[in-house]
C-alpha cells in the first residue's frame, strides 16, 4: 500500500469517527486552538505534520484556528512554564462551551524530563482542567488526531455534555 | 590608565601571561581583574578575535573567545558580584550579560543594555517582563505579537513598530519558555543529563545531544571508536534534512502552495517513520549519549531510508523554479537555502551506509574530572556546550545556541521590509524560542 493511500485511509477513518461523534456536540466540525506552554518543539513538529500532511483533513472539518473564541479544543503541548501559565489560562477562558482541553506529549502529561525545575509548574493539569492526555515523546501525527477524536467520542452523549459543562 | 592602553593593543600578550587552570583538554586562562579590563579594552580594536559567549558560575565570569579555529576560554573572579562589561566593545555580548544578570545576579559594569533578558515568571526572583527600547515616531504605531492574553502565535513576544505596512523596527522578548535547563543538568550524571539536553529544542535535538556528548567526552578525556563520530555525522545530516523539509512545508503552506506543502510533509513523515525503525525514535532523541551511542542502530531499515531520501531532489526542485520563487518574492533565496540544506543533508547521509555491525558503539566514560567544550552544527547554526565535570557529575554547564543572534539579525534585517515579507522571512529563519530560552 502506497504512503498516500495509507494516509487517505487513516483520514477517512478519522473523518468517520468525527462524523459519528462530533455531530451531537459540535456540528461535525472540530476547531483546534494550539498553545505551546513551554515545549521543546517536538510535539509541534508532529502537530504541524498532522495538519499539513492530510490536505483532506480540512475538508472533513478538522482545522486549526488562531482565535480561541472559535475553538472547540484547546490543545496544549510542553511543560507548563511559569512564563506561559497565565496566557494559557486566558486562552481557555476565551473559549466558548462546550470546550475540551487535550494535553499532547509526555511533557504536557506530567512535566516530563523538566519536572522539578523551579521554572516549571508541571504538566498541563497543573494550570488547566485536562480532559485527555495523548502521551508520547513526541506522539505521531495519526496518534494526535485519533486522540482528539477520542475526546469527542467519550463526550458525545448529551448527559456527558452536561457533566463536562459543569467541570469546565 | 597608560598601562591599560598599552596592554590593550596586544590581547595575545594578556592571554599569554594568564595563569593556566588545567583541564582536559581545554585549559582555562585565569585573569586578574585588571587583566580582564585590559582584555576587554583590547578587544575593541582586535578584529581577528571573535566573541562566542559569556556566562557566570560560582563567583567567576567566563568568556569564550574565537581565535582562528580555536575556542579560548578565559575566566576571572567577580568583584562583589560585578565584572567589567564585554558589551561595551562587543555589542553581541549584551544578551549574555542580561542572561547572566537574570540567572546568576551578576552585574556587568558599563553594559550597553541593562534590561532583563528573560522573565522568570510571577513566582521567580525577577517578575518584571523585559521592556522594549523602541518608541514610535511620527506616523508610526506599535503592535505586539505573542503571548498577549489568549491570543499568541509563538511563545515569544514580538514588538513591531510600523509605518503603514512597512516595518520600522522589531524587537523580540524571550523567556516565556524558560525551563531552567542549566540548573537542572548541574549535579546530574553525564548520562542522566543527556536526556534533558536532547529535549531542549526538537529542531536540533541531535545537534544538542552531539554537542553535549562531545563536551563531556572532552572533559573526561574519553576517546571514542572512530565510527561513532561517523554515525553521529550521518544523524546530524538526517536531522538537517528533516528540519529543512518541515520549514519548507510550513513556508509553502504560507504562500498558498498547499500541494507542495503536503508533498514535503508526507516525505518528512516517511523519513521520520524510517528513522524510528532505525534508531527507535522519530526525532532520534536519546540515541547519542556521552561515550558513544545508547543503542546499536537497526541497519536493516537503512536501504529503505536511502530510497526515501532519493525523493528529496524531486520534491524540493520547485524551489528553484520561477513560479515558487515568485510566490516567495524577496525571501526566495531563504527558501532556496532550506531546499539546498535538505538536499545536502540527504546526500551526506546517503554517501555510504556505515558497516560496523560488529564494533562497539559505546565506551565507558573515564573517571576523570575536567573542563570541556563540544560543538555540533544544527540547521540554524553551531551549538556549543561548555561543561565542567567534578567527581563524576556535572558541576556546571552552559549552552551557546545560535537563536539569540539569529533573532538579532532578523531584527536588523526587518527595517523597511513589508510586514508580509517580514512574517514570511521570520517563518523561514527564526529558530524556536525553546532553543533560546533554555
Amino acid at each position: 500500500m502506497s504512503q498516500s493511500t495509507k494516509q487517505l485511509d487513516i483520514v477517512q477513518g478519522l473523518a468517520a469517527r468525527l462524523a459519528a461523534a462530533g455531530e451531537t456536540l459540535l456540528g461535525r466540525s472540530l476547531a483546534i486552538r494550539h498553545v505551546d506552554a513551554g515545549s521543546c518543539g517536538g510535539c509541534e513538529m508532529e502537530l504541524l505534520s498532522a495538519t499539513l500532511m492530510w490536505d483532506h483533513l480540512g475538508y472533513h472539518g478538522i482545522c486549526m484556528v488562531e482565535d480561541p473564541r472559535w475553538a472547540d479544543i484547546l490543545l496544549i503541548t510542553g511543560v507548563s512554564s511559569t512564563g506561559l501559565a497565565g496566557s494559557a489560562r486566558q486562552c481557555l477562558a476565551a473559549m466558548a462551551r462546550p470546550r475540551f482541553v487535550v494535553a499532547v506529549g509526555d511533557c504536557a502529561a506530567d512535566g516530563g524530563i523538566f519536572k522539578g525545575s523551579s521554572s516549571v509548574l508541571g504538566g498541563a493539569a497543573a494550570i488547566l482542567p485536562v480532559d485527555l492526555v495523548i502521551s508520547g515523546c513526541p506522539p505521531s501525527p495519526a496518534r494526535i488526531i485519533s486522540g482528539l477524536l477520542t475526546v469527542l467520542e467519550a463526550n458525545r452523549a448529551p448527559s456527558a455534555l452536561g457533566s463536562r459543562a459543569g467541570i469546565l | 590608565m597608560d598601562d591599560l592602553k598599552s596592554d590593550a593593543v596586544n590581547v595575545a600578550a594578556i592571554l599569554d601571561r594568564a595563569a593556566i587552570e588545567p583541564g582536559a583538554p581545554e585549559n582555562l586562562r585565569v585573569l586578574t581583574a585588571p587583566d580582564w579590563e585590559c582584555l576587554i579594552e583590547g578587544l575593541r580594536n582586535e578584529t581577528t578575535i571573535g566573541f562566542v559567549a559569556l556566562f557566570i558560575d560560582r563567583g567567576r565570569v567566563y568568556l569564550l573567545l574565537q581565535c582562528g579555529e580555536a575556542i579560548v576560554p578565559v575566566v576571572s573572579a567577580l568583584n562583589e558580584g560585578t565584572y567589567c562589561a564585554v558589551s561595551r566593545v562587543r555589542p553581541e555580548a549584551a544578551w549574555y550579560e542580561r542572561l547572566a544578570h537574570d540567572l546568576n545576579g551578576a552585574v556587568a559594569e558599563q553594559a550597553n543594555d541593562e534590561r532583563p533578558a528573560i522573565a522568570l515568571g510571577s513566582t521567580g526572583e525577577n517578575p518584571a517582563w523585559p521592556g522594549f527600547r523602541d518608541t514610535p515616531g511620527d506616523g508610526e504605531y506599535q503592535i505586539g505579537l505573542g503571548p498577549v492574553g489568549g491570543l499568541f502565535a509563538a511563545p515569544y513576544h514580538r514588538h513591531l513598530t510600523l509605518d503603514g505596512n512597512v516595518v520600522v523596527a522589531t524587537e523580540h522578548r524571550f523567556g516565556y519558555t524558560h525551563r531552567g535547563v542549566l540548573r537542572l543538568i548541574a549535579g546530574q550524571s553525564p548520562r542522566a543529563a543527556a536526556r534533558t539536553c536532547a529535549r531542549i529544542d526538537s529542531e536540533a535535538c541531535v545537534a544538542h545531544a552531539v554537542a553535549y556528548a562531545r563536551a563531556v567526552e572532552a572533559a573526561s578525556a574519553c576517546s571514542l571508536p572512530p565510527h561513532v563520530e561517523e554515525i553521529r555525522g550521518k544523524m546530524l545530516a538526517l536531522e538537517h534534512c528533516t528540519v529543512s523539509l518541515l520549514r519548507l512545508a510550513r513556508a509553502a503552506a504560507a504562500v498558498g502552495a498547499d500541494g507542495l506543502a503536503t508533498r514535503l510533509i508526507n516525505l518528512r513523515c516517511t523519513i521520520a517513520d524510517t528513522l524510528e525503525a532505525i534508531f527507535g525514535h522519530r526525532l532520534m532523541m536519546d540515541v547519542v549519549v556521552p561515550g558513544g551511542m545508547a543503542a546499536r542502530p537497526d541497519l536493516s531499515a537503512w536501504s529503505a531510508l536511502g530510497d526515501v531520501l532519493q525523493d528529496i531532489d524531486t520534491v524540493t526542485r520547485p524551489f528553484g523554479g520561477w513560479s515558487i520563487r515568485k510566490r516567495f518574492g524577496s525571501n526566495a533565496s531563504f527558501a532556496g537555502d532550506w531546499a539546498r540544506r535538505a538536499r545536502n543533508g540527504a546526500k551526506e547521509a546517503c554517501i555510504a551506509p556505515w558497516r560496523h555491525d560488529a564494533e562497539p558503539t559505546a565506551v565507558p566514560l573515564p573517571d576523570h574530572d575536567g573542563f570541556g567544550i563540544g560543538a555540533a552544527a544544527s540547521a540554524h547554526g553551531l551549538i556549543r556546550y561548555v561543561l565542567s565535570l567534578e567527581l563524576g557529575v556535572i558541576a556546571f554547564g552552559f549552552i551557546v545556541t545560535p537563536g539569540a543572534r539569529v533573532a538579532e539579525a532578523l531584527e536588523r534585517a526587518s527595517r523597511f521590509m513589508r510586514i508580509d515579507d517580514f512574517l514570511l522571512r521570520s517563518m523561514l529563519v527564526m529558530p524556536s524560542a525553546c532553543g533560546i530560552d533554555l
